[in-house]
C-alpha cells in the first residue's frame, strides 16, 4: 500500500470506485434477472446444460446461483477497494481510536 | 411409531429448544431488543435471515405453484431471490453504517423529517401485518392437519412459543432461534428432495436430478416426462411459458425490489459488527436460502410426476391412501362427472367456482360430494397446490418420521417469518412512534417495556387474524411486496446515493408510489375481481407486478419534486457522505 494520507479525496475516490464497481455488477444482476431468465430466455433455450435447455436451466437454478456469486464478488472485491483506501475495518468498529482517524474526514 | 406420533415428536423437540433459547438471551437493553447488540456473527446472521425470509409461503406454497405453472412459476424464485442482490449492494452497508435500529428510523433522519417517518411507519405496519397473518394461519394449518388439534388451538399454542422468545429476547432471542429454525427447516425440506430424486433418477443432488434420465428404463428425462404428461392431459408443456413477457418482467422487478424494501430483512442487517459483515452476511444469507430454493423445482418437478401417476386413471376406491385423508381436511376433491369410478386428471377446473364447497353426503365410492357445478372440463379433481410440500411423503412413500420432519419444518418457518415481522412492528412502535415522535422524553428501560408490550400486543393481534383470517390473505401478498417496492426500497436507495434528494420530494415520491400501487391492487382485487385478467390490466401488467411500476414513478415523482425545493440542510449532506464510508461509528449515533 502507498502512503496515502487521509483526507476528504481519498473519502471522494473510494466513493467513485464503489459506483464503477456497482454499475458492473448491478449491470450483470440485471442481465442475470430479467435478461436470461425473460428477455432472452427463448434464445436460450437452443442451447443446453446438464438435461436442461439453458434458458430453462436460468429460469429455475442458475440465475439464483448467479445472484449469490454477484455478492460474494462484490464483497471481495470492496474488501480490497477498502484496503487500498484505507477505510478497511479491522476490529468490531468500536472504537474510539477508528472514529477520530477516519470518521470525520469526510467532512 | 405411526407419523402423527413422530410430528408430535419432532415439533415438541424443536419447541423446547426455542424456549431454551429464549432463557438463554434474555435481552437487557434497548439495542439487545431492537438488534441484538450488533454483534451477530455474518454466518449466523445470514442463518438467521435465511430463516426469517422463508415464510410458510415459501416452505409450502412455493413448490406448489412451480409444480402446478411449470416454468411460469420461476418469476417467484428469481423474484424472491435476486432481491437480496440488491440488498447486499445497494442498501445493507449503508444501513449498516447508519447504525440505528429501524428503517423509519433511516427515512426519518434522512429526510429530517417527522412526517416522511411516521409515513415510513404506516408503510411498515401495513406490510408486516398483511404478511403475519399468512403466518399464523400456517402454524394453523399445520398443527391442525399433522397433530390433529383444533386449528384454533394450533394457533393460540404458535403465539404463546412466539410470546416466549420474542417478547423476552427482542431481536437478540429471535436472532438465536432463527438460526435454530434454520437449520430445522433446511433439513425437512432437503430430506424428502433426495428421496424423491433418488425414487426418479438414482441421482441424490435434486438439482441435478431434475435434468437427468428417468430410472424407469423408458429412456426419457424428468422434463421430458413432465412435457409429456402435461400435454397429454391437456396442459401447456412443463417447461413452456403461457405468461406475457413483460407481465414477466415486471413480477420479478417487483418481487426483488419489494424484498429489498421489506422492513424485517432489511432490520437483519442492523445487528452484525460492522459493514462488511452486512455485505458478506447478505451473501450468506443468499447462499442459505438458495440451498432451498434451488430444490424447490425440483421437488415441484417430481410430485407433479407423483401426483399424476398415483390418481390419474385410477379408480377411486383403488386410489392411495392419502387421497381420502387430504380430501377429508378439503384440500382435495373428486367430482365423478362420467359416472366410471375413476379419476379423470385434466387441465382445467374441475369445479366451478374453483374451491369445493362440501355437502355433508358421501357419493357411490364413499367420496366427499360437493355442491359446485362441475365445469365442462373432462378434469374430474380438484388438487390445493399447497399440499404438494406437505403431503409430498406420503404421495411418494416415504417413512413416516420424515412427514414429522416436514411438520417441524413447516413450523419453524411460519414461527421464524412471524417473529421477525414482530419484532419490527414493535420497535417502529416503541422507537419510532414513541421514543422519536411523541415520548421523547422516555428513558431506555421504559422504551424497552415500550417494546414488550408492543410486541406482545403485536401478537394478540397476529393471533387474532390467525383465528379469524381476512378471506383475501392469499391476494394480499400483492400488497405487501407492492408497498415495499412502491415506497420504502426507492426511499432508502435515493437516501443514500443522492445527497440532492429533500424531504419534499421523498415525501411525495412516496405517497405517489403507494397510492398508484393501492389504488390498482384495490381496484382489480376487491373492487373489480371480475376485470382483474390481462385485457383489462395496464399494458397487461398483473397487481403481483405493478408495485414495480410504482417504484418507477415514485423515483421520477422524488427527482423532480426535489428540483423545485431546496437541497437538504448540511448535517443532513454530511450524514449521507459518512454513511458511505465503511469505517468509524456513524454520527448519527452520537448524537
Amino acid at each position: 500500500m502507498p502512503e496515502l494520507s487521509k483526507n476528504k479525496n481519498q473519502g471522494q475516490q473510494y466513493w467513485a470506485a464503489n459506483r464503477r464497481l456497482l454499475l458492473i455488477l448491478l449491470s450483470l444482476w440485471a442481465i442475470f434477472a430479467l435478461g436470461a431468465p425473460v428477455v432472452f430466455v427463448d434464445w436460450l433455450d437452443q442451447f443446453s446444460i446438464g438435461g436442461f435447455a439453458l434458458g430453462f436451466w436460468f429460469n429455475q437454478q442458475g440465475s439464483i446461483l448467479i445472484f449469490v456469486a454477484i455478492i460474494f464478488i462484490y464483497h471481495f472485491l470492496m474488501l480490497r477497494i477498502e484496503r487500498r483506501y484505507d477505510f478497511d475495518v479491522v476490529d468490531k468498529g468500536q472504537s474510539n481510536d477508528e472514529q477520530n482517524n477516519s470518521s470525520e474526514k469526510s467532512q | 411409531m405411526d407419523a402423527q406420533t413422530y410430528s408430535y415428536l419432532f415439533v415438541g423437540l424443536s419447541f423446547a429448544l426455542y424456549i431454551g433459547i429464549a432463557f438463554w438471551t434474555r435481552a437487557t437493553s434497548t439495542k439487545q431488543f431492537y438488534v441484538a447488540g450488533g454483534g451477530v456473527h455474518p454466518i449466523l446472521n445470514g442463518m438467521a435471515t435465511g430463516a426469517d425470509w422463508m415464510s410458510a409461503a415459501s416452505f409450502l406454497s412455493v413448490a406448489g405453484i412451480v409444480a402446478f405453472s411449470g416454468r411460469d412459476g420461476s418469476v417467484y424464485l428469481i423474484g424472491w431471490t435476486g432481491g437480496y442482490v440488491l440488498l447486499a449492494l445497494l442498501l445493507a452497508p449503508y444501513l449498516r453504517k447508519f447504525g440505528r435500529y429501524t428503517v423509519p428510523d433511516f427515512i426519518g433522519e434522512r429526510y429530517y423529517s417527522k412526517a416522511a417517518r411516521t409515513v415510513a411507519v404506516l408503510c411498515l405496519i401495513f406490510i408486516s401485518f398483511t404478511y403475519i397473518a399468512g403466518q399464523m394461519r400456517g402454524v394453523g394449518i399445520v398443527f391442525s392437519r399433522f397433530l390433529e388439534i383444533d386449528i384454533n388451538a394450533g394457533v393460540v399454542v404458535g403465539m404463546v412459543i412466539v410470546f416466549f422468545y420474542a417478547v423476552m429476547g427482542g431481536m437478540k432471542g429471535i436472532t438465536y432461534t432463527q438460526v435454530a429454525q434454520y437449520c430445522v427447516l433446511v433439513f425437512a425440506f432437503m430430506v424428502p428432495a433426495i428421496f424423491l430424486s433418488i425414487m426418479w433418477t438414482d441421482n441424490p443432488i435434486p438439482q441435478l436430478g431434475l435434468g437427468s434420465q428417468l430410472n424407469d428404463g423408458s429412456g426419457l428425462t424428468v422434463l421430458q416426462k413432465l412435457d409429456q404428461v402435461t400435454v397429454d392431459l391437456g396442459f401447456s408443456a412443463y417447461t413452456s411459458s403461457v405468461k406475457s413477457k413483460l407481465d414477466s418482467f415486471m413480477i420479478i422487478l417487483t418481487l426483488m425490489i419489494g424484498t429489498a424494501g421489506l422492513p424485517h430483512v432489511i432490520v437483519r442487517f442492523f445487528t452484525v459488527p460492522k459493514v462488511s459483515d452486512a455485505r458478506l452476511s447478505a451473501g450468506y444469507a443468499l447462499f442459505f436460502i438458495a440451498i432451498i430454493y434451488t430444490t424447490i423445482p425440483a421437488v415441484a418437478g417430481f410430485s407433479r410426476l407423483n401426483l399424476n401417476d398415483s390418481v390419474n386413471e385410477i379408480a377411486y376406491a383403488d386410489a392411495p391412501e392419502w387421497v381420502a385423508k387430504w380430501e377429508d381436511t378439503g384440500l382435495i376433491a373428486w367430482q365423478d362427472k362420467n359416472a366410471d369410478g375413476i379419476i379423470q386428471y385434466r387441465a382445467g377446473n374441475a369445479l366451478s367456482p374453483t374451491k369445493p364447497v362440501f355437502t355433508d353426503q358421501r357419493g357411490l365410492h364413499g367420496e366427499r360430494l360437493v355442491s359446485n357445478k362441475g365445469t365442462n372440463s373432462p378434469n374430474e379433481i380438484y388438487v390445493d397446490r399447497d399440499i404438494m410440500v406437505i403431503a409430498n411423503p406420503e404421495i411418494a412413500q416415504l417413512p413416516n418420521w420424515v412427514i414429522g420432519l416436514i411438520a417441524a419444518g413447516a413450523v419453524a418457518a411460519a414461527l421464524s417469518t412471524a417473529a421477525g415481522l414482530l419484532l419490527v412492528i414493535s420497535s417502529s412502535i416503541s422507537h419510532d412512534l414513541l421514543k422519536s415522535t411523541f415520548l421523547p422524553t422516555i428513558s431506555d428501560k421504559q422504551e424497552l417495556l415500550a417494546a414488550r408490550l408492543a410486541a406482545a400486543t403485536a401478537i394478540v393481534i397476529a393471533g387474532w387474524f390467525g383465528i379469524n383470517p381476512p378471506a383475501f390473505v392469499a391476494q394480499v401478498v400483492a400488497f405487501a411486496f407492492g408497498m415495499a417496492a412502491a415506497s420504502l426500497f426507492p426511499a432508502i436507495v435515493m437516501g443514500i446515493f443522492s445527497t440532492r434528494v429533500g424531504k419534499e420530494g421523498a415525501i411525495a415520491g412516496m405517497l405517489v408510489g403507494l397510492i398508484f400501487t393501492v389504488s390498482y391492487i384495490i381496484y382489480f382485487v376487491f373492487m373489480y375481481p371480475e376485470l382483474n385478467n390481462a385485457e383489462h390490466w395496464l399494458w397487461g401488467i398483473s397487481t403481483t407486478g405493478i408495485g414495480g411500476v410504482g417504484a418507477v414513478l415514485n423515483i421520477a415523482v422524488t427527482l423532480s419534486v426535489s428540483r423545485l425545493f431546496l437541497p437538504p440542510p448540511k448535517t443532513v449532506v454530511s450524514m449521507v457522505e459518512d454513511i458511505r464510508l465503511p469505517s468509524g461509528e456513524s454520527q448519527a449515533q452520537i448524537h
